[in-house]
């Protein structure tokens, strides 16, 4: 029963990938640095249904989580959730010829599902195994031959916010193939899907509140600013495969110099 | 007695003159643009250790900005394809306008200090750009946070922060706002911005 579900979830993806395909790449922009976006309208009202939630439900609901959960809490979950959300991770590691980061995700998980409790403590890291994050959306962009600015018609998803065809099928392919999302369906405890939903929001919007005021502050047309700002940092993402986290870039030291930035 | 002073001053302004010539001469632009970079680190800790108040602060920013980095360019460059079709006047009112937007957005930025340091790390060549790429790394241990500088001619013309560039949503951000509203519209709207 589960499998057939499986299946015909499966099916149900090769499609929508068949139809992201031709969309990706089939778009002419108008000036560089320009974002397709079709469906500006409908995206546009979206925009402005998805902002009044945050406003009233999200945003301070991320404030408390960041300001009233000890610092160590909020590492702790963050560290759960990122454990494990490893196996997608592993998988779209391996999508990408990257088969060796994909053994050391699966090492990460097994050591920090263990000795690291759960996942509540990062003890990899420590073992020469940094974290790592990879998804669909990212996968179906290396896989193409666009460029990475060049995901598809731009989408404002409901609640799930800005996407594009491209990561709106990775976000699809994402869920698919979660073996936690599988597992829980299988033992009839779904609502651990809804708890965990709502903590990756919380502690995904706590993590982007600084950066989403100063654009939002700071600019003339918010969608736009928006618009153009989760393309390039998608792009990026894409781009530096390959490269673990920030922390592993190489540098060499020319000087150090601390900075201030308004929390 | 006076002539030997003489002469040591002489040997000594010759030493001077001769290590500036070489600071000219040394092909050191790899460096020169790590330094800019790090002054302005520097100086933005100094400032904000020093607890000063807003109004300081928005006058030390609009100093940096200013010497820093090339406002000129910067506006032409977001302001895309309506720079051309600006007249001279509409493009000195939104440069003027511009920059004192991005004083106020830049000193709004540096309101807290919470103990984050910047590692300014490799200078790639792109000519005619230099690009210097640093982190700011959080003292909570968080994940460290990657910012890319511009740099054309001694100055910063864009900043890259986590693969976003400032110039390019700053363009896409006016872009969509002249084409519903106009040029004079915008200018208007930054103008009221800075002076609110």
């Amino acid at each position: 029963m589960m499998l057939r579900g499986w299946v015909s979830g499966a099916c149900r993806a090769v499609a929508v990938l068949a139809v992201a395909g031709s969309l990706v790449g089939g778009c002419a922009t108008a000036e560089e640095g320009e974002v397709w976006d079709p469906l500006e309208t409908p995206n546009r009202f979206m925009f402005a249904l998805n902002k009044t939630l945050d406003t009233f439900i999200l945003r301070p609901l991320a404030v408390t989580y960041r300001d009233l959960t000890p610092p160590g809490v909020q590492r702790g979950t963050r560290n759960v959730l990122n454990n494990l959300g490893e196996p997608v991770t592993a998988f779209n590691e391996l999508a990408q010829g990257e088969g060796t980061r994909s053994v050391q995700t699966v090492a990460r998980f097994l050591i920090n599902s263990t000795i690291g409790v759960l996942g509540i403590f990062d003890v990899a890291k420590g073992f020469g195994l940094p974290p790592t994050k990879e998804d669909f959306g990212q996968t179906l962009g290396v896989w193409a031959k666009a460029p990475p600015e060049d995901g598809g018609p731009y989408l404002v998803l409901p609640l799930a916010g800005p996407s594009n065809a491209r990561d709106a099928v990775g976000l699809l392919v994402d869920y698919l193939v979660d073996p936690f999302r599988i597992a829980a369906k299988h033992f009839d405890v779904d609502y651990l899907l809804y708890v965990r939903g709502g903590l990756e929001a919380a502690d995904a919007r706590s993590r982007t509140l600084q950066a989403l005021d100063d654009i939002e502050k700071n600019s003339v047309d918010f969608y736009s600013a928006i618009r153009s700002a989760y393309t390039q940092h998608r792009a990026a993402q894409i781009r530096q495969r390959g490269v673990v986290t920030s922390a592993m870039l190489p540098l060499d030291v020319a000087g150090r110099a601390e900075l201030g930035l308004a929390r | 007695m006076s002539i030997p002073t003489l002469s040591r001053r002489l040997v000594l302004g010759a030493a001077c003159s001769l290590i500036a010539g070489a600071g000219v001469v040394m092909p050191a632009a790899a460096d020169d643009a790590a330094a800019l970079i790090n002054t302005i680190a520097n100086r933005l800790l100094t400032m904000l250790k020093s607890g000063v108040s807003d109004a300081d602060r928005e006058r030390e920013m609009s100093a940096i900005l200013r010497q820093s980095f090339d406002l000129q360019a910067i506006g032409r460059t977001v302001l895309g394809r309506h720079w051309n079709g600006a007249t001279p006047e509409q493009r000195q009112r939104f440069l003027t306008a511009f920059e004192r937007a991005e004083v106020r957005a830049y000193s709004g930025r540096f309101r807290e200090y919470s103990g984050q340091s910047l590692v300014v790390g490799k200078v790639t060549q792109q000519a005619p750009k230099e690009l210097v790429s640093s982190q700011i790394v959080q003292p909570n241990g968080g994940p460290a946070i990657r910012l890319t500088w511009e740099v054309v001619n001694g100055k910063i013309v864009d900043v890259t922060i986590e693969g976003v560039s400032m110039a390019i949503t700053r363009r896409s951000d006016f872009n969509s706002y002249i084409q519903r509203n106009g040029l004079d519209a915008l200018i208007t709207e930054l103008e009221r911005r800075a002076s609110s």
